[in-house]
């Protein structure tokens, strides 16, 4: 617990930083008040600053009083960064996608591409679930709700 | 003629019932889709209503209200997907019963606890629309920041185990709630130019990645998701003794509900979340909040879906909209070339107690919709677990895109949700982030416009009846809910 409660240290450190930093280079406006655009973002990053402190010095006292604990059988470095990695890249993979190829592409690639992920086999009935899949969200947002999805390249092609 | 004979005439003599069920419809579906807001599913139902009479279509667009405040518990109890902002504490305890194979339960309190809601929030709309309007034209800027504060000062409650780190995410809140345009001076902060952070960031974007997206991230190790048995698997109503139980829960968020729907500004969202943590604090059993209690389920439930009807007590007395739904019933109602407020109860009394009565139906849909589509919904979720977390992904990117037609806004929700991830391997609570969001630019514009007020004498706070009596609750919650974690068996709270 002691690594991870100064990472959270760490962390609201480096964001109370940056806070900070950005509060100093807001522009003056004529029409500000007397608190100003960067008032609470500096009192906030204060705030974030001190509370980090407290996590990091009670981390601290609490493994000098708490004898040290067999190391909990947790998930290690590789799972975590295959959860965090695994579905940050099939995000992206959707977020490059959509734009060029359009939704229903990128859609039916997320649902065909998170389902193997996540342990299907690539089966024709993975890859008529994933077509179904897209079509249905897409008759859903696009057709019902009205909502404007990517179109990609289709306009083009197609004239 | 009575009013109940005006109400009674309106709905036989119209479409009114039956569209009042296809405008609940319409709105499960739309609250229950991530993007789509009850607003949201209004707006895109206000040109139908064009050709409709003024009761019918008011009837309908409120019917929408009903449905949607509704339908975003739904996946919030299913796949931990908030459908809107006020589903956002459903979330706690209704996936971790879920978790446990109790999602039939969960659902069954969720609807009954809605119905409810809706039926006392109606109540309250017929019978005190005049002094609760009076009562939120009371509220001043200084009131409006103390507002925000107590919805603030339920952090301490919902931080887990370390207030410490209930404050931190909060305060991340704070500050990803000061990114956009400035309320007073209009310069940008922490844009840095992009276009797409000029309006700030939505809660509701913050909220999916940090629920769903880090969910899904979490399922890859920890592959406990598991199909419910059978009986789970079945939507279950709460019995005479569980409803005994929701009493006191119901009630909370039947007063939290009515007091938080009546305040422009305040709406579902601060009242579910402000219901959730006294609903704990008077609880039996406390500490079966966040690992799937039944009442953690009940009380928002309740009291959002009582701010469906006190949410229209200031627009029909004052003709003032307190929420962005009420807002577009607003417009519905200028369609039709009426003007809300007190003359609209004098000139078009067949609108407002037709509105009562549609609303009382609508409430009635809910039940009944409500009936017929929870058990396929956990039939949906039961599948196999790669396909359902592929569709949750689907849905999730659909619908942050959905929101603003924006891709930058479906890469922040995958920012916030491995933010989401590491929080939770540091053991941050997620909810008090989101809290911060959603009330920071309420507290922020508040107070600086109160400062502005005074010229700068920070007394206006203290000088204020309702700012004060605000702030008062406000340090009682804190000091409540700290002695009470202190003292909480399970080893207490590590501050």
């Amino acid at each position: 617990m002691l690594a991870r409660d100064l990472a959270c240290a760490a962390l609201g450190w480096a964001i109370a930083l940056a806070y900070w930093v950005g509060a100093s280079r807001l522009q003056r406006s004529m029409l500000s008040d007397e608190f100003g655009a960067d008032g609470l973002p500096r009192g906030l990053a204060m705030l974030l600053a001190a509370v980090s402190t407290l996590i990091a010095l009670r981390a601290l006292w609490l493994a000098r009083r708490v004898p040290p604990q067999p190391a909990a059988l947790g998930p290690g470095l590789r799972l975590h960064a295959k959860a965090l990695g695994g579905v940050a890249a099939l995000g992206c993979l959707y977020l490059v996608l959509a734009p060029w190829a359009g939704y229903l592409i990128a859609c039916g690639v997320l649902i065909y591409a998170t389902a193997l992920y996540y342990g299907a086999k690539p089966t024709p009935m993975l890859a008529a679930v994933s077509i179904g899949g897209a079509v249905f969200f897409w008759w859903m947002f696009a057709r019902l709700l009205s909502v404007s999805m990517p179109a990609g390249f289709w306009p083009q092609l197609l004239g | 003629m009575s009013e109940a004979a005006i109400a009674w005439k309106v709905l036989t003599h119209s479409w009114a019932i039956p569209l009042a069920f296809v405008g609940v419809l319409w709105g499960i579906i739309g609250g229950a889709l991530p993007g789509i807001s009850a607003s949201i599913a209004m707006a895109l139902l206000l040109p139908f209503t064009f050709a409709m009479d003024p009761p019918t279509a008011i009837i309908m667009l409120a019917s929408v209200y009903v449905g949607a405040e509704y339908g975003g518990s739904i996946p919030a109890i299913l796949i931990r997907t908030p459908g809107n902002n006020s589903a956002m504490a459903t979330v706690i305890d209704g996936f971790e019963m879920n978790r446990q194979g109790r999602g039939g339960e969960a659902l069954g309190i969720s609807l009954m606890s809605g119905f409810i809601g809706g039926l006392f929030g109606l109540a309250v709309l017929i019978v005190a629309t005049g002094p609760l309007a009076r009562f939120a034209l009371s509220f001043t800027p200084p009131a409006y920041f103390a507002l925000g504060v107590l919805g603030l000062s339920v952090i301490a409650g919902l931080s887990g185990r370390s207030l410490l780190k209930g404050l931190f995410a909060g305060l991340l809140g704070f500050l990803v709630a000061t990114i956009g345009t400035d309320p007073v001076s209009g310069i940008s902060r922490f844009t840095f130019d992009s276009p797409d952070l000029l309006s700030g960031v939505r809660p509701a974007l913050v909220m999916l990645g940090l629920f769903a997206v880090t969910e899904l991230m979490v399922q890859v190790i920890e592959p406990d998701w598991l199909k419910a048995e059978a009986a789970g698997a079945r939507l279950k109503l709460p019995g005479w003794a569980m409803h005994k139980r929701l009493f006191r829960p119901n009630a909370i968020g039947a007063v939290v509900g009515t007091v938080e729907g009546v305040t422009p500004g305040a709406g579902g969202t601060v009242a579910a979340l402000i219901s959730y943590n006294e609903a704990k604090r008077w609880s039996k059993h406390p500490e079966e909040f966040g690992r799937g209690s039944p009442e953690g389920v009940a009380a928002p439930e309740c009291a959002n879906n009582v701010v469906t009807g006190t949410a229209l007590v200031p627009l029909l007395g004052l003709g003032i909209p307190a929420s962005n739904s009420s807002a577009i019933l607003l417009g519905g109602l200028l369609m039709h070339g009426l003007t809300p407020g007190p003359m609209l109860f004098d000139k078009n009394p067949e609108v407002v107690y037709g509105l009562y009565g549609g609303l009382l139906v609508a409430n009635l849909a809910m039940l009944v919709l409500g009936l017929a589509i929870l058990t396929p919904s956990l039939w949906l979720v039961n599948r196999p677990k790669p396909y359902v977390l592929a569709f949750v992904f689907a849905l999730v990117v659909t619908g942050s895109y959905a929101m603003q037609q924006s891709i930058f806004d479906v890469g922040l929700v995958l920012g916030f949700g491995a933010l989401g991830y590491v929080m939770r391997w540091m053991g941050i609570p997620q909810l008090p982030m989101v809290l911060g969001v959603v009330l920071g630019f309420m507290v922020e514009s508040n107070f600086r416009r109160s400062l502005v007020i005074s010229g700068g004498d920070y007394a206006i706070f203290l000088k204020d009846p309702i700012s004060v009596t605000l702030l008062v609750i406000s340090a009682a919650i804190v000091i409540f809910s700290v002695r009470r974690e202190l003292r909480a068996p399970s080893g207490g709270l590590a501050i």
